[in-house]
């Protein structure tokens, strides 16, 4: 009985020894990766493991050992002796050998995960809460991440989908078989950008810059999701990250047609919109950008998210809610729009609070008068 | 024996000390005669010499070790 599961136990020892990957299978282990310092990280922390393993199956092998071979009720008798020097050296010795083994491979992983240098595309990384903001530096290209799983989703209103959580209206999109340098730093408090599968996780800090890095390898262009890895806040499920590595070619493309649409959306804002128009989109933008904090109803939440429906600022002041909107307020989560929505979005997003859940004014807030109140 | 010859026995037997004192293993027996014999200035140099050597290893290391 004691030997059968002995050697069950043995054979499953010897099965975690042998097969690395199979553990991955398991998704016991962390990913690989797609990266090559994604995989100089695995294979460092595999190393690492094993000698920890190791170690722990020679001490606690000698440990248990003695405790069995020289136990009492054999007479075995402690021998009482101070100072063993030989003894000591050992055991200094040998640690630090090992411990100096360990360095330098950590040191060389370490060195090349640091290596921010010689970049083919940077990009700043802005944690809001709760969204990320993409700038493409030097290319004119920037925008805000938000996520687009639905509130129904999420109270369980209909069935959960695929990537819930796990998705946004805006990839950020690299080019694979380029080194691509991530800036990442905070507009309020801390988050940290982490995507798995190219081993990035660094904190996003309000007045500091992180830098880390990433070439994914040409054949794995693909989405790579991840997450916001530091508590940031009652949304901080709610911000993921996805990644999508395209071939260059296709990312120059990406790039052209994300300046032309900012172009188009310039056009659009000179245009006319109808009440109608502006209040099916408003409903949109309120839903996506303003419910997590106002309330789906506009009824707010708690003591410091204040109610939009019956506010005196939606009745009566309509040059301070386009400037709030605009602007945000200094020292309050609620932030500056100006730069996550277009023109046409704001003029959108006032003229529904204003008439929406019984705030009837009757008032238009068009896409030029955001344009003037810019200015 | 010279007198060169005890003045270098006696500096070696401070830099063993010293080392000792470093990595925390010491028989007793030295020990005991380090308290005895005084000599407490002539340690404190040699502590300080092998804490600038000690630096000087590790800031070549972190040099060699980093690229460029
Ligand atoms: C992260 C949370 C958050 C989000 C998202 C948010 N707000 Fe706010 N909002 C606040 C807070 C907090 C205040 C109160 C600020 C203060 O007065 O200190 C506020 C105040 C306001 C006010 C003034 C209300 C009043 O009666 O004084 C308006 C109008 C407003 N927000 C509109 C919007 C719109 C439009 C959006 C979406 C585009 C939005 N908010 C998104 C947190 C948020
Ligand atoms: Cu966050």
């Amino acid at each position: 009985m004691f030997f059968r599961a002995w050697q069950r136990l043995s054979s499953v020892v010897l099965g975690l020894a042998l097969a690395p990957a199979a553990m991955a299978d398991w998704g016991l282990n962390m990913p690989q990766g797609i990266t090559e310092v994604s995989q100089s990280i695995f294979e460092l922390h595999m190393l690492i493991f094993w000698i920890c393993v190791w170690i722990g199956v020679v001490v606690f092998g000698v440990m248990f050992y003695s405790i069995f071979k020289h136990r009492k009720s054999k007479g075995a008798v402690a021998s009482k002796f101070h100072e063993s020097l030989g003894l000591e050296l050992l055991w200094t010795a040998v640690p630090t050998v090992i411990l100096i083994a360990m360095a330098v491979p950590a040191t060389s992983v370490l060195i090349q995960m640091y290596d921010t240098t010689n970049s083919d595309v940077d990009i700043k990384i802005t944690g809001h809460q709760w969204k990320w903001q993409y700038d493409y530096l030097g290319e004119d290209v920037g925008f805000f991440s938000n996520l687009t799983t639905t509130d129904d989703e999420i109270y369980n209103r209909t069935e959960k989908g695929e990537n819930y959580l796990e998705e946004v209206d805006n990839h950020v999109v690299v080019p694979t078989g380029k080194k691509v340098r991530f800036l990442i730093t905070s507009n309020d408090v801390i988050h940290a950008w982490w995507v798995p599968e190219i081993a990035v996780k660094k904190d996003a800090i309000p007045g500091y810059i992180n830098e880390s890095w990433a070439m994914i390898p040409e054949g794995q262009e693909g989405i790579y999701r991840g997450k916001c890895a530091e508590l940031c806040g009652v949304q901080h499920g709610f911000m993921p990250i996805v990644l999508e590595a395209v071939t260059a070619d296709e990312y120059q493309v990406w790039l052209d047609d994300q300046r032309a649409g900012k172009v188009a959306e310039a056009a659009a804002a000179q245009g006319d919109f109808s009440y109608d128009e502006l209040m099916v989109e408003g409903a949109a933008v309120y839903a996506r950008s303003c419910a997590g904090c106002h309330g789906t109803e506009g009824q707010g939440m708690g003591s410091i998210f204040p109610a939009l429906a019956g506010s005196p600022m939606a009745l009566n002041d309509m040059a301070g809610h386009i400037d709030i909107v605009i602007n945000g307020k200094p020292g309050s989560a609620m932030q500056s729009f100006s730069a996550q929505l277009t023109d046409v979005e704001i003029a959108a997003v006032i003229t529904f609070e204003r008439n929406a859940w019984g705030n009837d004014t009757g008032e238009t807030v068009t896409p030029k008068m955001i344009i003037d109140a810019k200015k | 024996m010279s007198k060169q010859q005890s003045t270098l026995r006696k500096l070696l037997s401070f830099v063993q000390s010293v080392l000792a004192g470093l990595v925390g293993i010491q028989s007793n027996k030295k020990r005991e005669e380090d308290f005895n014999d005084g000599g407490l200035e002539r340690m404190v140099y040699v502590g300080l010499g092998t804490l600038v050597l000690f630096l000087i290893i590790v800031i070549t290391a972190v040099n060699s070790a980093l690229p460029g």
